[in-house]
């Protein structure tokens, strides 16, 4: 205490040390390492060197799995486009129309979180499955061919991934929408202003911060994801963290390993900083947080 | 710059130490020789010699006995597992946790290589992991002195293997079968590899990730033989197996969890292991296991104490519980496999005797004679087979 009496510039410092020892321990050291690791030639068995002619380790590695690559990046566009559809009209409802049924929907919005994230993707294998509630009387009433499966498909892992992702898309959004001051859009409406006017002038531009928010915090894990690609999906549709996940743990080579996931964080990275220049990040993200 | 100072001379002092403790081990294996009983105690026993309170397990699933209508075993729900508490007071914290060998290995493998306690006692690795492990120096010797059911009990078939000539680091829990299983009730019965191929099974079809199995299997449906496989013969296994992924007609490369998709439906034909058939068809009887017309896979699992295991006593203690006939009896007569404990089959006769004749745990002299166990290679051919199998799994076009 008498520290900081005597030295209040101290504070700041003080208050960001636990956050700062945590992204130091946790963030910064295994990427080094990881980056380190990426420069690696040799095996397990025969023990691992360090050189920096190794670079070759990541042209290597991104052509041998640019179709990964490119694969994760559609399914992650594609399951945030999904989310987005479904959240933004459920959190305009819970925003504007819910009333007293507000923080009931809000639970049930994240309830699925009480659950194993496992458990609940393996779940949707019996939802979708071959004779399952879903196709099963399709199928009985002769509408579509017995042969058809929507799991173990593209379309089951897009949306194994999109369900377990959209609690992240829903609420930003929400908190956007509800922090909207009704009063703006009373005036709108004193102004003339159509109801869909009065949305696209107010409400969307109002909502922007959380959709940005929502939608990094949809896509950056599911472009990571491999459960919903194994538990999910086929033998051609692995994802770039499937490579990763088998390269770490099966093969064990760790310098390809690192250099994958090196490349994906650089590529989500560049990814963000791009679309929050599009969107004009400063202000964006102050609000958005 | 300190830091970064003596971080490099503790690095370099452990290197020493483990280099030290390397010469040592060789020393003492050289002096021990096979005469036996002047056992030193092991280090990491520690003078334990009473048994411990838990003994950590980590099996592969379906591969002990379980309690009537209950699907996961644990220290409460499995007879043999029971007995073991009663007799030494060890509650063994059994988990089925090995999915897929390399995997698993995966998951220990940071540990051993600090070496630390990997969290496990006892491990059952197939043969060929099983020896990666003892050569990497990663596995506890046993002391025999312990373990006179073992010594005894051991069927012949596994002395002077060449994983483990003296039978000092592994010992076999179940031998096994690979071949097809076949939802029969859904699809036509067949008795070939290349019955999996089908169009009719389109999309119905699952594999195992184990290349030893799949790889094997599908070179003996080509005509080929995987007890000395060669490039030629593992490419064009690898073709086959690329063409019926790109066609549609196999739905999931899976671990051990294909049995998941095969009571659920989603496969109604897959690569299977004999034992998992056996306990699936109780509850679904219209599935059906085939050694297929061209051959099948035979392969070991076996029990070994991890390097650093924290109840290595005990761990031996367990393991010669196992080889006792009447014990062994009761694991197999749940689990199908083929049990290598000399004696279970007249103890198993006492439980049920229909097992005794069941070709599932004591398969005929002919269905024996088409069995064939993957021939081990050089050590860069094999990375060869591993890397393109790898690439399969991963979808990477070769």
């Amino acid at each position: 205490m008498r520290l900081i009496r005597s030295h209040p510039a101290l504070v700041p410092t003080l208050l960001l040390a636990p956050g700062l020892a945590w992204l130091g321990s946790f963030y910064l050291a295994p990427n080094l390492q990881m980056f380190a690791s990426s420069f690696w030639s040799g095996t397990l068995e025969g023990g691992f060197s360090f050189s920096l002619s190794n670079w070759v380790n990541y042209p290597n590695a991104l052509g041998t799995y640019q179709e990964q690559y490119l694969r994760s990046i559609q399914y992650g566009f594609a399951a945030t486009l999904l989310c987005f559809a479904i959240a933004f009209p459920l959190a305009y409802y819970i925003a504007f129309k819910a009333g007293r049924a507000r923080n009931i929907l809000l639970f049930l919005v994240v309830a699925p979180f009480f659950t194993s994230y496992l458990l609940r993707t393996i779940g949707w294998r019996t939802i979708l499955g071959d004779d399952s509630i879903v196709l099963g009387p399709l199928k009985a009433l002769g509408l579509i061919d017995p042969a058809a499966r929507i799991l173990d498909t593209p379309f089951s892992v897009v949306a194994g991934i999109a369900y377990n992702f959209i609690p992240f898309m829903i609420l930003p959004i929400y908190v956007s929408l509800e922090k909207i001051d009704r009063r703006l859009l009373e005036a709108a409406q004193d102004l003339y202003a159509s109801s869909w006017g009065a949305f696209r002038r107010i409400t969307l531009p109002l909502a922007i911060p959380g959709i940005f928010a929502g939608s990094l915090l949809t896509f950056i894990p599911a472009i990571g994801d491999f459960i919903n690609a194994e538990l999910l999906g086929n033998p051609s549709t692995a994802m770039i963290g499937n490579v990763i996940q088998r390269q770490f743990l099966v093969v064990r080579d760790y310098p390809t390993a690192a250099a994958l996931s090196f490349m994906l964080m650089v590529l989500i990275l560049a990814g963000v900083a791009l679309y929050g220049r599009l969107l004009g990040t400063d202000e964006l993200t102050s609000k958005a947080i | 710059m300190d830091a970064e100072k003596k971080l490099g001379a503790e690095l370099d002092r452990r290197t020493l130490l483990k280099a030290g403790a390397v010469a040592g081990a060789a020393a003492f294996l050289a002096a021990c020789g096979t005469s036996g009983s002047s056992t030193a105690p092991s280090a990491s026993a520690d003078g334990e010699e009473t048994p411990s309170e838990i003994l950590n397990f980590a099996n592969w699933p379906y591969y002990i006995d379980v309690d009537d209508g209950v699907d996961t075993a644990t220290a409460d729900t499995s007879e043999s597992l029971r007995r073991f508490q009663a007799e030494y007071g060890t509650r063994i914290e059994y988990q089925e946790s090995i999915d897929d060998n390399d995997t698993f290995f995966g998951t220990i493998k940071a540990p051993l290589e600090a070496g630390q306690d990997p969290g496990w006692d006892i491990i059952t690795p197939t043969t060929w992991m099983a020896k990666k492990i003892v050569d990497l120096g990663w596995a506890e010797k046993f002391d025999k002195s312990h373990m006179p059911n073992f010594v005894a009990n051991l069927a012949d078939e596994f002395k002077g293997r060449t994983a483990d000539p003296n039978n000092d680091y592994l010992a076999p829990w179940q031998s096994l079968m690979t071949g097809v299983g076949i939802n029969t009730a859904k699809t036509a019965a067949f008795s070939t590899v290349n019955g999996l191929w089908n169009p009719a099974l389109k999309g119905k079809v699952a594999l195992l990730t184990e290349l030893r199995d799949t790889v094997g299997l599908v070179m003996l449906g080509n005509g080929d033989d995987p007890a000395s496989p060669t490039r030629a013969t593992f490419d064009a296994a690898l073709t086959t197996l690329r063409a019926q992924v790109d066609s549609g007609q196999i739905r999931k490369l899976s671990g051990n969890s294909y049995t998941v998709l095969l009571e659920e439906e989603s496969a109604l034909a897959a690569i299977a292991w004999s034992g998992d058939i056996g306990i699936i068809q109780a509850g679904k009887p219209e599935l059906a296991f085939v050694v297929p017309d061209e051959g099948g896979m035979y392969a070991t699992d076996n029990m070994l104490i991890p390097k650093g295991a924290k109840h290595k006593y005990t761990a031996e203690l367990w393991i010669d519980f196992y080889y006792r006939p009447d014990i062994a009896a009761i694991v197999e007569a749940y689990v199908q496999y083929i049990c290598p404990v000399k004696g279970a089959a007249d103890e198993i006769t006492k439980i049920d005797p229909a097992l005794a004749t069941n070709p599932l745990i004591f398969p005929d002299d002919a269905t024996k004679s088409r069995l064939r166990v993957w021939g081990e290679v050089a050590a860069d051919e094999q990375a060869y087979f591993d890397e393109q199998f790898s690439a399969f799994v991963e979808g990477v076009d070769s």
